[in-house]
């Protein structure tokens, strides 16, 4: 096989996995956040099969989606996509060589479809680009590679959501690729609603070029553990990007946030809003590093991670970064923990509502700031049904 | 002539460029001690570029032309020389120090001046006394006045603070950048008094504006109008009037 | 990167550059050195000299055993040249002071003229502005002013080695309770080989009546200092203790690693405020002083109080993050401080606030200012533990950066486990304005003289924590050790 032949690829991303491991806590870049449930599992890879039942419940209605694969299987056509075999990807963007590059090496060696999107410069794309996958995991552990690829042609503009869903007990390993050229506007949904057993890791890498810019939303409704991440390079001179991020979670569930932004060029932004409400005995961990490199003049960034502890046993842990070697640059965040003000509490009281009601009001208020920047009317309606049928899960919270 | 003593400010042909475009394109003006003149004209035409660049603000870049202050090379000098001298800029907005009070900031300037000029310092007791004088001028308490530089002022209290500045710093030249950009007619009212209180023989006045409004209380004795670079036409206050009924346009086409 | 701007004005700036450290110089008299390296041998030579009880020469070598299996720590943001720790002497007496002089009579005349050297002329400044100075010369302490006057209110500040032998149980209760052995690398070293400091112990229901300081000086070459601390007041008890530093020019690069351990008893207070000036290494990054310290405060007692006030503007490196551990209930941690990179050094500092007890308070407030090649990370743990309900913390970190090649970094952690606590924390980076220079210089002030109203105006929510005399020479050291960094 030739060097640069996909199967070279694969092989050299496996030795690459066999040299490191699934990341653990001795990372810092994994710090908060144990990988048991990934190495202590026993996972049979998703093989295609009749699992296509799953798809005709848990979508997001009104979304019409490119592509919708089963277990790794693409049912029906690929929409305005092509799905490939092997990543045909953005050169780059997906260092391996870092020491928290595991999951990542794992995905560039054993994904199984890939999801490839190519939008021509120009293009206004009316709706969504949407690819769902799920997984069927009701007999044994399985576990799936996703692996979508978007390119976005100068001036174009498109917006893109990954639905990941599945039921049982699944862990979907999931890498996605962004490359936007001069002048191109993505705005990026990634909703990840797994079953309440399954595991997710997901890392989503884009570069964007000359004033183009990205915005992104990371929705955690699901999956016991779940890693969701985010790797923007600022690479050229006006590129911007927003960074939104929500994560509701009860019981003993467990969710990473991280996200890393570098500003490679002059007169670049980027902004970032990540909530999280808390509940019982969950854990939430954001992560936001923000680097600047020399040369960067003109740069600015904004980010803020607020948390709602609503739980006796809650726990969060949040480390905004900034690494700033550039001194013409303005950069601000800020990270708030705390509980719902027992005076906003009190004034829903006095106005009728029972104690419930009006911290799932407040709660619900707290998390609409992220959900109302979704872009489409479809993905709002289902993340405020979901947030609503979450929060009155049970009476007592 | 011999005996004659130079004018304040001598501008000749002065042509600067911001950014590599040209702003100011000769540009000649005498400014003598005792007179204030007025320079008015359409937005962009290098009203606060000629401001600036006389106080030696970094950014705009000298081709040709000259600058005397009392018959020295102006341009010669640092910023902070420059003040030394005798210029004062006010500024069109002034910014903010947080930590440092309007206080400790103006008695540093002062006592720099004083020791540049040879003259001994104030103690902190002496210069209250002289700024609750003069701040009575422009009617800003102490109370504002302990907070940081320009903390919180508003609009107007900025400008005075820049007025009470001048009256302590006592220049020879201050030049007024849109003073009265963002003034309600109390605050215009207030910051005129202010500048005419220091309206004196030894002291002239270079006042950038853009509307009539500020020049009827103040009543300069000569007005320009700057357009494309240059002055294009000079006289006394009627010709203020007469940019205020009829716009700039009026003046397109004057040589 | 160019290492300054080529803009005409600053060229004059450039040339009234580094005005040379002030305190680099070294005293004439010889010491007594004890050969280099370290081992058992040296440790139990260290003990003896100072004439040190069994449990005390017991400890330090159990410490001595625990640092062997250790290995030194790698931070990320901080580089220098692997230390080698047997090449250094581990102590240093003055060979003219075989027994401690009773008074300041009995000193060496040719110490006193140092101490004067430094500014610290004990018999006049200790009287005039009441302070009472411990100096510490070397390894071996020399004089200690106003004891009777202290003695009076029962209030013991004396050199570590002194407390060990006049109050050895107190000291025996309190050492390591507060930073264990085996807390880290240059605390199980500090451990084994700690050669002096001070000891404070201040009764129930007493206010310390002066500001305690203390004055270090590092003069024989390769002598690493490590001093050890114990601070301890009791309940409702009250004080403020100063520690400022400097040390003479050396090529050599030198290791200082200090251990401070304060403990507050009920309603007690301790506030505790440096001032630091080490030498930075020259331009070139050469020389300079390394600083790793662990300093830390064990709230111990309900509605204790501990605060750590600190501006540092020496070494070539840091690395220190004093802590305060809230467990009494209603406790009270703050961290106030201003740290400057210059040139080319490095500072990784920080504070941890460990919330335990119920309805604690922690305040931290951090400004940075970077400016040559100087890269300043700010490292900060607030820990809620699952007990601290009410738990309130706020952090503020400002980091200011002056020129095109200095670096801030800003790396808080924020690990909440209660869901009352209310934690907040917020960070700015920013440079020194265009606009605010040039409104200065405006006004008349030079380049200069702008940059150093701004900075100061930049620092003085910490400026306003330091002790009167301190916050004045805290502003001159920022201004001498600013010039020439604008571009």
């Amino acid at each position: 096989m030739s060097a640069s032949s996909p199967q070279a690829h694969r092989a050299a991303a496996q030795a690459r996995f066999d040299a490191l491991g699934v990341p653990d806590r001795a990372l810092e870049a994994w710090k908060y956040t144990s990988t048991r449930a990934i190495s202590g599992t026993s996972w049979t890879p998703a093989v295609a099969g009749a699992a296509s039942a799953g798809l005709s419940v848990g979508g997001v209605d009104g979304l019409d989606y490119d592509m919708a694969f089963a277990n790794t299987a693409l049912q029906g056509s690929a929409g305005r996509g092509r799905a490939s075999l092997n990543a045909d990807s953005v050169g780059g963007l997906v260092d391996l060589s870092l020491e928290h590059a595991g999951l990542w090496a794992l995905n560039a060696a054993r994904h199984e479809a890939v999801a490839q999107f190519d939008v021509e410069a120009g293009a206004v794309l009316p709706g969504a680009l949407a690819v769902r996958w799920h997984i069927d995991a009701s007999g044994e552990p399985t576990s799936a590679h996703p692996r979508t690829v978007l390119r976005v042609g100068a001036n174009a503009r498109v917006v893109l959501v990954e639905h990941l869903t599945s039921d049982g007990h699944a862990w979907q390993n999931a890498v996605t690729e962004l490359e936007l050229g001069p002048g191109a506007s993505v705005h990026y949904v990634r909703l990840q609603s797994q079953s309440a057993a399954s595991v997710s890791t997901s890392a989503l890498f884009a570069r964007i070029g000359r004033d183009a810019s990205l915005v992104t939303h990371d929705l955690v409704c699901g999956a016991s553990l779940s890693r969701a991440e985010v790797h923007v390079q600022l690479a050229e001179p006006g590129a911007s990007c927003a960074l939104n991020g929500l994560y509701v979670l009860d019981g003993t569930r467990h969710a990473d946030l991280y996200t890393r932004v570098h500003h490679w060029a002059p007169h670049t932004s980027s902004e970032e809003l990540y909530k999280g409400a808390l509940r019982d005995a969950s854990r939430g961990a954001f992560t936001g590093s923000i680097v600047m490199t020399p040369g960067v003049r003109g740069a600015s960034t904004r980010q803020e991670n607020s948390n709602l502890l609503l739980g006796d046993e809650a726990h969060v842990d949040t480390r905004p970064q900034l690494e700033i070697f550039h001194n013409d640059v303005k950069a601000y965040h800020g990270a708030t923990i705390g509980r719902l003000d027992p005076a906003a509490v009190f004034y829903l009281r006095s106005r009728g509502l029972s104690p419930d009601a009006a911290r799932r009001l407040l709660t619900a208020a707290f998390c609409n700031t992220v959900i109302d920047t979704l872009p489409l009317d479809a993905l709002r309606t289902h993340t405020q049904a979901w947030l609503e049928a979450t929060l009155s899960e049970r009476a007592a919270s | 002539m011999a005996g004659e003593t130079p004018p304040l400010l001598e501008i000749e042909d002065l042509h600067v460029n911001v950014d590599e475009k040209p702003i100011l394109r000769g540009l000649s003006l005498t400014v003598r001690a005792g007179e204030m003149h007025a320079i008015m004209g359409p937005n962009g035409a290098g009203k606060s570029t000629l401001a600036h660049f006389l106080a030696g603000r970094e950014g705009y870049t000298h081709v040709s032309g000259t600058v005397r202050f009392e018959g020295q090379d102006l341009l010669a000098l640092a910023p902070e020389e420059r003040a030394r001298a005798g210029v004062f800029l006010a500024f069109q907005y002034p910014v903010e120090i947080p930590g440092i009070s309007n206080h400790y900031f103006l008695r540093t300037a002062l006592n720099t001046l004083r020791r540049a000029r040879g003259e001994e310092e104030l103690d902190a007791a002496d210069f209250m006394k002289l700024v609750r004088e003069k701040a009575k001028l422009v009617d800003l308490p102490d109370a504002m006045l302990k907070r940081a530089v320009n903390d919180g002022f508003s609009g107007g209290e900025k400008k005075r603070n820049e007025v009470l500045q001048m009256a302590i710093l006592e220049p020879r030249l201050a030049l007024l950048d849109e003073t009265d950009s963002g003034l309600d007619i109390d605050a215009l009212a207030m910051v005129s008094r202010g500048v005419n209180a220091l309206r004196d023989a030894g002291r002239g006045f270079v006042v950038i504006t853009h509307y009539d409004r500020l020049l009827s209380y103040l009543e300069p004795d000569f007005v320009h109008v700057l357009a494309a670079g240059r002055i294009v036409r000079s006289g006394g206050r009627e010709l203020a009037q007469a940019l205020e009924a009829r716009g700039y346009g009026w003046l397109e086409g004057s040589p | 990167m160019a290492e300054s701007n080529e803009k005409p004005e600053n060229a004059a700036l450039d040339a009234v550059l580094n005005r040379e450290y002030e305190a680099g110089f070294v005293t004439d008299i010889e010491s007594e050195l004890a050969p280099k390296g370290l081992n058992e041998g040296i440790i139990r030579l260290i003990s003896s000299r100072k004439g040190e009880p069994e449990w005390l020469l017991d400890w330090r070598l159990k410490a001595y055993a625990r640092w062997l299996k250790m290995t030194p720590p790698r931070w990320q943001n901080v580089q220098f040249p692997p230390i080698d720790y047997q090449d250094a002497h581990y102590y240093a007496a003055p060979k003219s002071t075989k027994n401690a002089p009773k008074s300041l009579d009995e000193v060496d005349p040719e110490l006193l003229r140092t101490y004067e050297k430094l500014g610290v002329p004990l018999h006049e400044r200790a009287r005039l502005a009441g302070v009472a100075v411990d100096a510490v010369f070397d390894s071996v302490s020399v004089a200690t002013t106003y004891r009777a006057q202290l003695a009076e209110k029962g209030i013991i500040f004396c050199s570590f080695s002194e407390g060990v032998k006049d109050h050895p149980d107190l000291v025996r209760k309190y050492l390591g309770s507060v930073v264990p052995v085996n807390d880290n690398y240059f605390a199980a070293l500090n451990s084994a080989v700690f050669t002096d400091g001070s000891f404070v112990y201040i009764p129930p229901g007493v206010r310390c009546p002066m500001e305690l300081s203390t004055y270090f000086r590092i003069n024989a070459m390769n002598t690493g200092q490590f001093e050890r601390t114990l601070i301890v007041a009791d309940a409702g008890a009250y004080v403020s203790y100063l520690e400022g530093c400097t040390a003479p020019k050396r090529d050599e690069n030198q290791l200082h690693a200090a251990v401070v351990e304060l403990v507050a008893h009920d309603d007690a207070t301790i506030k505790y405020s440096t001032v630091q000036n080490w030498y930075p290494g020259d331009k070139d990054g050469k020389g300079g002083i390394y600083n790793f310290v662990t300093k830390r405060g064990k709230c111990a007692g309900r509605r204790s109080k501990i605060s750590w006030t600190q501006v540092e503007t020496g070494s070539a490196i840091t690395w220190k993050y004093p802590s305060c551990i809230l467990l009494g209930d209603e406790s009270v941690g703050e961290f106030y401080s201003v740290a400057l990179a210059n040139h080319r050094q490095q500072a990784d500092t920080g504070t941890k606030m460990i919330h335990v007890g119920k309805n604690t308070r922690s305040t931290i407030v951090s400004k940075g200012i970077s400016a040559g090649h100087g890269q300043n990370t700010y490292r900060g743990q607030v820990r809620i533990q699952s007990t601290a309900e009410g738990a309130r913390n706020y952090s503020q970190c400002d980091s200011l950066l002056i020129g095109d090649t200095c670096g801030a970094h800003t790396f808080p952690y924020l690990e909440v486990g209660h869901p009352s606590a209310q934690v907040e924390h917020e960070a700015t980076t920013s440079r020194i304005s265009d606009d605010q220079l040039f409104y200065c210089r405006q006004r008349g002030l030079s380049m200069e003289d702008a940059v150093s109203m701004i900075v100061t105006g930049f620092c003085k929510q910490v400026f306003k924590e330091l002790p009167m005399e301190f916050a004045v020479e805290a502003t001159k050291l920022l201004g001498v050790s600013l010039e020439g960094s604008v571009g």
